[in-house]
């Protein structure tokens, strides 16, 4: 059950109208945990017993914490437990094909076969939420939730495929207000969200942005880049950037839409990320909740550990912490060493500008910032995107090659289409709140019937060629 | 209610349907041009102004029998098969190259010859079209511009933007006689506007298929049709036969045949003034090639429901005219009317012919079928009987 499905958008409905019907808090919660679970068996019954099994241990973990005594310790074995799920099923396979490597890189035969196991749909996301979660409990025992909150806390439907990973105690807090019906106001936000959210992710993404994908397949050719035009591997590199953007943002809008209607609030998740200046601007712009989540847990102790007593200088210390965490940020996207490069990538170059310490102070600086910061985050995801280093390297090499350039107008122009219907997405945001009223209601009525048909049609097209609907991009890390 | 009443109504209503108008002329315009920027988002077998496959990938599948009717665009004829019962009628690699054309990517710089066809060029059902078996038979580059639905306006555009830059010494022209000429559907003026009635015809059989099935006796296909004294089970579009029922004067007399001659022309032209010599391809259809062959003409009889007369009226413009009339010696009489006008232009035109009829014709004896059992389009057979009569074709030509 895809968020951009029209079950999904039934579910949805129904699940609405029935949790506004039910008042008891602790009645809410039970529907709407149940409710996740029928979402989330959906994909796959077996992944709901592991869900089932991540939740007990995140409340037993709680409860010991929130009952005293060696806390630091039931803590650790928590997160453990947490971490141990996702390695087992998320990176078994990769770590024992590095092992293998390994082995047979120091001429040994290591005897161990590939690793098949089923990667259930999320489980990075409530993985990290259990954390979070134990994290947060451990800093404030008070924060110790029952059974049902915890089970709420970490299966709450909206956001349980792809975040955004919330506060533990935020959410709950949510499901005890007194009055959880959205208003009118309350109701067209959440109308809005989800048909800003569905134009994102069939329009943009799947729509226009999945053409980024001939450029990819071409780059496994060998030879690729001396033998394609040169304005294809440009198109793969502007889509693809708008792809992801759209795709996740769009999930994000999914999601904060769904749960608006069911009279909660998620935080944001991207604040304009192609907007940034730099580096570290679009870290804290992009995929908000997880950067946070790496700062809050990563990061920071790292940089508290290695800077503890002088142990390292400074420089070093920040250079050191920044690679790691960025690694470890490329790590969770999935088991490849791509994402560990795509990660490395940032992370080398988020120490470079914070060592060199320039930042644009003019509006042509900014301008400039932010185009330089865009193709390198686009160079990134060659990176993120690519099967292997190789397909990787021809596709930056296509980028250089100058062939063929008279196919740019026949390549490029559903770029510059998407490029208008993405941007046009952000700045009417920006827009629409300088709008006098009349003017609003006027934009937001003739959008939403624009979007509505555009959705609608492509939706029937859908169903009339039997596309299967292509799922989330972030749905599968 | 007071006159001030009525009249702030009225201006409710005016912004209502001024906000409407413009969401919806909005919507229109980012539709166009998705839809132009990715076309693989439209259906198959709708005219469009670019290939639909996605770029550079290799798609493998089976056609089974049972998927037929997906390429009928009329209430079923053919009998539901039963699942224990189906086939696989092909097994098929599907390569497309950087543009969505059917070639293994990427591109050459140069190429021997260009083929601009339709379906039955593009490979529908076939791992090894004719263009890719004349590539091996010939030692040649060639390069297969062909698109499903594609008329003659279109594949001057294809040959101009995508074949000429290429500097081919040949091109060969698909032409299908009933799609190509009489049932000639010009592009839509936009992508948006020829919507409507492909998708509404999908939404109908939708519906009409959850209805229960048709009364048993309107199935008409698979037909048990004998040729050269062996009996074979046969599929009919309907459309097709509709070609059987003009005559060569009619045609060549009409105004689409005029119409078609001036585009073929005016591409002719093009590939002339890009050094390029022309070939037509007539493709024949099973329709053609059984009502020409069957040894016992009442076995077609079934055949001629649900099919329609072409008739010319005084200014030359051909409309479809009922069924009054129709019989299995007419469509006989006429099987070839349109190979042997095509011939006539192809001569008149000075152009080459390659016509894979007779051939055809000769592998029923042999025991070969030239066309799917249920798809329609050419089987291996046929493409391998077309490659070669092109070869022998382009072989014996002048082309400097």
């Amino acid at each position: 059950m895809l968020p951009h499905s029209p079950v999904y958008l039934v579910f949805l409905g129904l699940v609405a109208l029935a949790v506004h019907a039910i008042r008891p808090p602790a009645w809410r919660a039970f529907f709407l945990v149940a409710a996740s679970c029928l979402f989330y068996a959906w994909f796959d019954l077996r992944f709901l017993g592991i869900l089932a099994a991540l939740i007990l241990v995140d409340y037993a973990v709680g409860r010991a914490i929130a009952r005293g005594g060696p806390v630091r310790l039931y803590a650790s074995v928590g997160i453990g437990l947490n971490l141990a799920g996702l390695a087992a099923f998320k990176y078994a396979g990769f770590f024992a094909e590095a092992a293998a490597e390994i082995v047979r890189a120091l001429g040994g035969h290591s005897g161990i076969g590939t690793l098949q196991v089923i990667l259930p749909v999320g489980i990075s996301f409530y993985s990290f939420q259990g954390i979070a979660y134990i994290v947060e409990v451990y800093r404030d025992r008070t924060k110790a939730g029952g059974l049902l909150d915890t089970a709420f806390v970490l299966t709450f439907f909206p956001k349980l495929l792809a975040g955004p990973l919330v506060r533990a105690s935020d959410l709950r807090s949510q499901l005890y207000r007194s009055d959880t019906t959205p208003s009118g106001r309350g109701l067209r936000l959440a109308a809005g969200l989800l048909l800003v959210g569905l134009f994102k992710k069939i329009v943009i993404a799947d729509g226009l942005g999945s053409l980024a994908d001939a450029a990819f397949r071409a780059a496994q050719i060998p030879g690729a880049a001396a033998s394609f035009p040169t304005p294809l591997f440009w198109q793969g590199f502007y889509l693809y950037a708008i792809q992801i953007y759209a795709d996740f943002s769009g999930y994000t809008d999914l999601a904060r839409g769904s749960a608006a209607l069911l009279g909660f609030d998620l935080p944001l998740n991207f604040r304009r990320p192609y907007f940034a200046v730099g580096l570290g601007d679009f870290w804290n712009r992009w995929h908000m909740s997880l950067t946070q989540w790496f700062r809050e847990h990563l990061f920071n102790p790292l940089t508290r550990v290695t800077l503890q007593n002088g142990r390292l200088p400074r420089n070093v210390a920040q250079v050191g912490v920044t690679l790691v965490t960025m690694a470890a940020i490329g790590l969770w996207h999935g088991a490849s060493w791509m994402f560990v490069a795509w990660g490395v990538w940032h992370g080398a170059l988020l120490s470079i500008e914070r060592l060199s310490r320039v930042s644009p102070r003019s509006a042509w600086g900014r301008v400039v910032a932010s185009l330089v910061t865009f193709h390198v985050v686009g160079l990134g995801w060659i990176l993120f995107r690519s099967s292997s280093m190789a397909a990787a390297g021809q596709f930056a090499l296509g980028l250089f090659t100058f062939r063929q350039l008279h196919w740019a107008g026949f390549y490029l122009a559903p770029v510059l289409w998407a490029g208008i219907l993405v941007v046009g997405l952000d700045v009417g945001e920006m827009a629409e709140r300088r709008m006098s009223p009349e003017a609003r209601v006027w934009w937001r009525s003739i959008a939403a019937i624009a979007g509505g048909l555009v959705v609608a049609v492509l939706l029937l097209l859908a169903w009339a060629r039997g596309s299967q609907a292509l799922p989330f991009i972030y749905g599968q890390f | 209610m007071t006159f001030k009443g009525w009249m702030s109504s009225v201006g409710k209503l005016l912004r209502h349907t001024v906000r409407l108008l413009a969401g919806w002329a909005l919507g229109l315009v980012i539709l166009e041009a998705t839809l132009r920027a990715n076309p693989s988002l439209l259906l198959r077998g709708m005219a469009l102004p670019s290939p639909a496959d996605p770029r550079v990938q290799t798609q493998v599948f089976d056609v089974r029998a049972s998927q037929a009717d997906i390429f009928y665009w009329i209430a079923d004829l053919i009998r539901p098969i039963d699942p224990s019962a189906d086939t696989i009628e092909a097994h098929v690699r599907f390569d497309t190259d950087e543009f969505g054309f059917p070639n293994r990517a990427p591109l050459p710089a140069v190429a021997d010859a260009v083929v601009l066809g339709r379906s039955y060029s593009l490979g529908a059902q076939a791992s090894e079209p004719w263009p890719a078996l004349l590539a091996q038979t010939m030692g040649w580059q060639v390069i297969n511009l062909s698109q499903a639905a594609s008329g003659i306006d279109l594949k001057t555009d294809h040959l101009i933007r995508f074949g000429l830059p290429r500097h081919p010494r040949w091109v060969i022209v698909e032409v299908l006689p009933t799609m190509d000429i009489l049932d000639y559907q010009p592009l839509a003026p936009t992508v948006v506007s020829g919507l409507p009635f492909p998708l509404l015809q999908n939404l109908a059989r939708a519906v009409l298929s959850r209805s229960g099935p048709v009364q048993p006796d309107a199935y008409v296909y698979p037909l048990h049709v004998t040729v050269a004294g062996n009996p074979w089970d046969v599929t009919f579009f309907p459309y097709y036969l509709d070609g059987l029922t003009v005559d060569t004067k009619t045609l060549t007399d009409s105004e689409p045949w005029a119409a078609f001659r001036l585009s073929l022309e005016r591409l002719i032209g093009a590939a002339e003034r890009g050094g390029a010599c022309v070939a037509l391809l007539y493709a024949p259809t099973n329709a053609e090639i059984v009502f020409h062959a069957a040894d016992r003409p009442e076995e077609l009889t079934p055949a001629l429901a649900q099919v329609v007369s072409w008739r010319s009226d005084a200014a030359g413009r051909l409309r479809h005219d009922g069924s009054a009339g129709l019989s299995v010696a007419l469509l006989r009489a006429h099987a070839f009317a349109a190979r042997d006008a095509l011939a006539g232009l192809a001569q008149e035109l000075d152009v080459e012919w390659i016509d894979p009829s007779e051939a055809m014709l000769a592998a029923y004896p042999q025991g070969a079928n030239p066309f799917m059992r249920y798809d329609t389009h050419w089987s291996a057979v046929g493409h391998q009987i077309v490659a070669e009569d092109a070869a022998e074709t382009l072989r014996a030509a002048s082309c400097p």
